[in-house]
């Protein structure tokens, strides 16, 4: 069944079109996170579906029902707020309790409900503490009980951990994953933090310039980014993306790439040509090769026919990885990122060699921006905006 | 939130204009009285057309040397906000950013000092300016009129600059600044808009200040407000009179707002310090 | 050559730091790894003189600075919270430093031109040189804030959190340029992040920093191989070392971890005479347990699924074991419903054993003795103490 349907969304400021033609489905029970910089929409559109903001075209659907004439409170919509937006006068329990005693409920199933959330969120301890009191990590607990509490049809977090430290945000965002698996509670999540992103969301619409670029499991996102925009916000360290030239030689694809002596040829495998050859891509025009880190195999003595030489610019022990900034050989400039197990062992300056994973290279026309091979197509037919 | 509809709009147009009209009539029924026949003056219903004259602004001028009072007025508020303000700006630096022992004792003492009635202060001013020979005179007054005005800037002006972004002294410390070069190059451009903001305030206080110019002044130093009240006496008002004298008075307030009021909205919001 | 020797600070009642002893080589990178108030702020602004010490002293290059003025310590201070000048220009705000009568030497108004457009295309504010600072977005503002820093020629740089507001790209590229940077100069920095990830990969050596006092101070891989406590292991990785309470059993050597049937046997190491018996600490790092399936062989411990997170590279999964949360590091993406039973394997696991003194004071918990590093039980290489 479906959660929450968009159909069409727009939204314009004026002559700002802040939400260009959003549409996307949201199945009952999942967590669908609307990723982006900002001043992408995702806000907008977030606004949209609690309420807040008028829906300038389009339709919105919660739990079958079309929402565009509801006011906010009709809507069956609970909100979490970047800054908790608790209210400050009163207890935790009486916080927890506002949106039920405002509908209503009679005061012993009040009473049991709030008892519950208390005890699946640890805070009996705390429950007549005023919420003041409370360090930022846990007033986010209490605005997240008291939107759960009410059991609706569907959850906005609109930047929950933004405010939070690092070690809290990490804490939190286990705890939102569990509660919401727990509820089973339909959940959209406005962030701008692509690991956040990636960590809670079942899906992922990835948005720029008010459209959706990518709307797809996490896995998708970063494995078969859709077009570069994805590629480059998705990702840390970041995809490397490489302008190259495309040649094919005996079922083979090979991206020449660098700048150094008219650049290298790297040997991206005969799935891509596949791939190419399928859809009649024209080689001629100008590419960008992507690839992450961690598909990148180093060795101090690769075999020279499938391997290409790099310059170490500078290398990051991480722990259990080492991250690589790469050169081309004599060059000055950061050109490749790597990222390898921790035992390998270089010094800045070294010479090394690296190869591609060719089943996880991504091919992007240079111009559009779009994913040709090994990435997964855009959500509409309509002409990208171009590179990033 | 749901944006507005257009009646809504023209509703809140018309709501504005009725506000506006609330507060600028007085003023126009003041300025019409000084150019009105006095045989106008209490027609009822009230007469909203007459040929203006301007008898009552010559005579005013000549009879009562309202240049000389004027110039009193300038001297006497203008040099008390100066001193105000040269004073009190570091002063409220110092209690709103530096680590001052007993601030807050400080800062009661200061409201305290706005607090009694200023008939109470005539009294013991009188006796000191009389032992000093400060009577009419108008550093004499300009002193006076500092110390009443001077707590209300450095209220003002401290609460004002405690919103200034936190961590700007230590940062700049570390840039290598002396404290005091940092009040000038930092903290004073910052507090500009409520310097300007409170000294406005602080002039208009003084502008309109009755009772010590009063009883501490005299012919030489008269201002403002004492003329003004000299045209009420137990053998009637002066209508006219009064109308010039207090139009005199409404003038340069009215064009310091005027041309200083973005100012004194972004001093008095503190909008321009938060980048 | 920056000491800090035994450095106190109290305010009141409280101890924001207690007898801090570090140093920091010219060129060198010191990392100061700690929570949020853990003292790290309190540290950098004793060493800039914005506060002065209840006691202790701090020195460069052998001469006490501690009651010299702030402003006459020549010292590069990049505050948490970012400030710059509100009134002047990203350029004003970047040459105000080298305009100051204290700075070590003069600089002409050309040479000041200069430094500024060569950091700023570093950080990538070049074409924000006019902009006044309420142009700019969080990032930027962080940025500018740190390219008054880096203009200068200071004796010591202290660095509050420098990097925490940029997006993953450009973090991840600064931090090596900084780096590289940093390296090369003639002056030592203090680099203070809650961060452990950009601890590890930016410093040479780390402090890290719990609750006013410093736990350990050493190199990157010491830090993580070896960490001497339970405060330190907690902090250093992403996501960090688990710590369970348990209980160490002599003979046969094991350890009795909370929902395991029967204790975990370990290898003893051949080079530790005596282990802390009784109630211990058990760290473990969240790469080195993995799920299993009911029935394969081995020791396993059963657990309840609260969250899967996904990374791109890899999932977190955590669990819930009796009333500790343990988190699995799995490469790939997996997604077990919540609540679901699984089994934790502990074959071959590397496991540190923290002996748990002063066990009853708040954050000081566990603590343990000066001896505990002897008394760990696995030395990184091998894999001396073993389960199964």
């Amino acid at each position: 069944m479906s959660g929450v349907r968009l159909e069409n969304l727009v939204k314009r400021y004026g002559d700002v079109l802040a939400v260009d033609d959003v549409s996307l489905e949201i199945e009952k029970g999942e967590l669908i996170a609307l990723l982006g910089p900002s001043g992408c929409g995702k806000t907008s559109t977030l606004k949209m579906m609690a309420g807040l903001e008028k829906i300038t075209e389009g339709n919105i659907y919660i739990e079958g029902r079309r929402v565009n004439d509801l006011k906010p409170e009709d809507r069956d919509v609970a909100m979490v707020f970047e800054d908790y937006s608790l209210y400050h006068r009163m207890s935790v329990a009486q916080n927890i309790a506002f949106p039920l005693r405002v509908r209503k409920v009679r005061r012993a199933e009040i009473q049991k409900r709030v008892g519950d959330m208390l005890e699946l969120l640890e805070l009996g301890d705390v429950a007549n503490a005023r919420v003041q009191d409370l360090s930022g990590g846990q007033q986010q607990r209490v605005a997240i009980a008291r939107a759960l509490v009410r059991e609706p049809a569907l959850l906005l977090l609109d930047e929950p951990l933004s405010h939070l430290d690092a070690d809290m945000k990490v804490r939190l965002r286990t705890e939102i994953r569990w509660l919401q698996q727990e509820r089973n509670v339909t959940a959209v999540l406005v962030t701008h933090d692509q690991l956040e992103a990636l960590a809670l969301a079942d899906r992922i619409a990835v948005m720029d310039s008010a459209r959706i670029h990518q709307y797809a499991s996490a896995s998708d996102v970063y494995e078969r980014p859709a077009n570069i925009i994805v590629a480059a916000f998705v990702g840390e360290p970041p995809m490397n993306l490489l302008d190259c030239t495309l040649e094919a030689v005996d079922a083979r694809l090979y991206a020449t790439a660098g700048s150094a002596n008219g650049g290298v040829a790297i040997d991206v495998g005969s799935s891509a040509f596949d791939e190419l050859a399928a859809h009649d891509v024209d080689l001629s025009g100008a590419f960008v090769l992507g690839i992450r880190p961690e598909h990148i195999a180093v060795s101090d003595d690769g075999d020279v026919s499938s391997s290409i030489s790099a310059e170490v610019f500078f290398s990051e022990w991480l722990g259990m990885e080492r991250l690589l900034m790469l050169a081309e050989p004599g060059g000055k400039e950061h050109w490749i990122t790597a990222l390898v197990r921790s035992e390998f062992s270089v010094r800045e300056g070294d010479e090394i060699r690296i190869t591609i994973d060719p089943d996880h290279a991504v091919i992007f026309d240079g111009a559009s921006g779009r994913a040709v091979a090994g990435g997964q197509p855009e959500p509409s037919e309509q002409p990208e905006p171009g590179r990033a | 939130m749901i944006e507005d509809a257009r009646p809504r709009k023209i509703l809140r147009t018309l709501g504005l204009i009725a506000i506006v009209i609330a507060f600028v009539f007085p003023v126009y029924w003041l300025l019409s009285f000084s150019f009105k026949p006095e045989r106008l003056f209490f027609d009822l219903p009230p007469v909203w057309t007459f040929d203006p004259i301007v008898t009552e602004w010559v005579n005013t001028f000549r009879t009562l040397k309202l240049w000389e009072t004027i110039i009193n007025s300038i001297i006497v508020a203008g040099g008390s906000t100066l001193l105000t303000i040269l004073v009190g700006t570091p002063a409220s630096y110092s209690l709103a950013r530096l680590r001052v022992r007993g601030k807050t004792d400080i800062m009661l003492f200061i409201i305290a000092s706005r607090m009694a009635p200023a008939v109470a202060l005539i009294i013991p001013f009188f006796l000191i300016y009389q032992f000093l020979d400060l009577l009419d005179s108008h550093i004499g007054l300009i002193f006076a009129y500092s110390t009443f005005n001077m707590a209300l800037y450095v209220w003002l002006l401290t609460v004002m600059t405690r919103e200034l972004p936190a961590d700007l002294e230590g940062v700049a410390e570390a840039d290598g600044y002396h404290p005091f070069q940092v009040f000038l190059r930092i903290g004073l451009p910052l507090m500009r808009p409520s310097i300007i903001a409170v000294g406005v305030l602080a002039f208009i206080f003084a502008w309109n200040e009755f009772p010590f110019a009063l009883l501490l002044g005299g012919r030489t130093t008269e201002t403002l407000p004492v003329v003004a009240a000299r045209s009420l006496s137990a053998g009637g008002v002066e209508w006219a009179r009064l109308a010039v004298i207090s139009t005199v008075m409404v003038i340069p307030v009215a064009v310091m707002v005027f041309f200083l009021h973005k100012q004194i909205v972004r001093g008095l919001s503190m909008g321009a310090v938060r980048g | 050559m920056l000491e800090v020797e035994d450095l106190t600070m109290r305010y009141g009642e409280l101890v924001a730091l207690e007898s801090v002893t570090l140093d920091a080589r010219p060129g060198e990178i010191v990392a100061v790894l700690g929570p949020s108030g853990a003292g790290k702020s309190t540290l950098l602004r004793l060493i800039t003189g914005l506060t002065r010490p209840s006691s202790g002293s701090i020195s460069l290059s052998g001469r006490p600075i501690q009651k010299e003025a702030s402003w006459r310590r020549n010292i590069a201070l990049v505050h948490e919270s970012y400030v710059l000048y509100p009134h002047m220009s990203v350029t004003e705000n970047m040459a105000f430093p080298l305009k100051s009568r204290e700075a070590p030497r003069e600089y002409s108004d050309q040479e000041i031109t200069e430094r500024i457009s060569e950091v700023a295309k570093v950080l990538e504010i070049d074409l924000l040189l006019e902009r006044q600072p309420h142009e700019l977005s969080g990032g930027q503002r962080q940025r500018v804030a740190l390219g008054r820093a880096l203009v200068r020629e200071p004796a010591v740089l202290l660095l509050d959190e420098p990097i925490s507001h940029l997006d993953a790209k450009l973090r991840n590229w600064l931090r090596g340029e900084l780096r590289r940077r940093l390296s090369a100069a003639p002056w030592p920095t203090l680099w203070a992040t809650p961060d452990g990830f950009e601890a590890l990969a930016v410093a040479d050596r780390v402090a890290v920093l719990r609750a006013g006092q410093i736990l350990q101070f050493d190199e990157p891989q010491e830090i993580f191989d070896r960490p001497v406590g339970v405060g330190v292991a907690e902090v250093s990785g992403t996501p960090p070392m688990n710590v369970l309470p348990g209980e160490l059993i002599a003979d046969p050597l094991g350890v009795k971890v909370a929902g395991a049937p029967e204790p975990l046997p370990l290898v003893r190491p051949t080079q530790i005479d005596s282990l802390p018996a009784g109630e211990v600490s058990i760290g473990v790092r969240p790469f080195a347990l993995r799920i299993v399936r009911p029935g394969d062989a081995g020791s396993s411990t059963p657990a309840s699924v609260l969250a899967c997170e996904y990374s791109g590279r890899h999932t977190v999964i955590s669990v819930r074991l009796e009333h500790e949360t343990l988190r699995l590091l799995e490469a790939g993406q997996h997604n077990i419903p919540v609540n679901e039973p699984v089994l934790i394997a502990w074959d071959g696991a590397e496991v540190s054993i923290f002996s748990r003194e002063a066990s009853c004071a708040g954050a000081l918990e566990f603590q343990t003795t000066v001896g505990s590093n002897e008394h760990r039980a696995a030395p990184s290489s091998e894999q001396p103490v073993q389960t199964g």
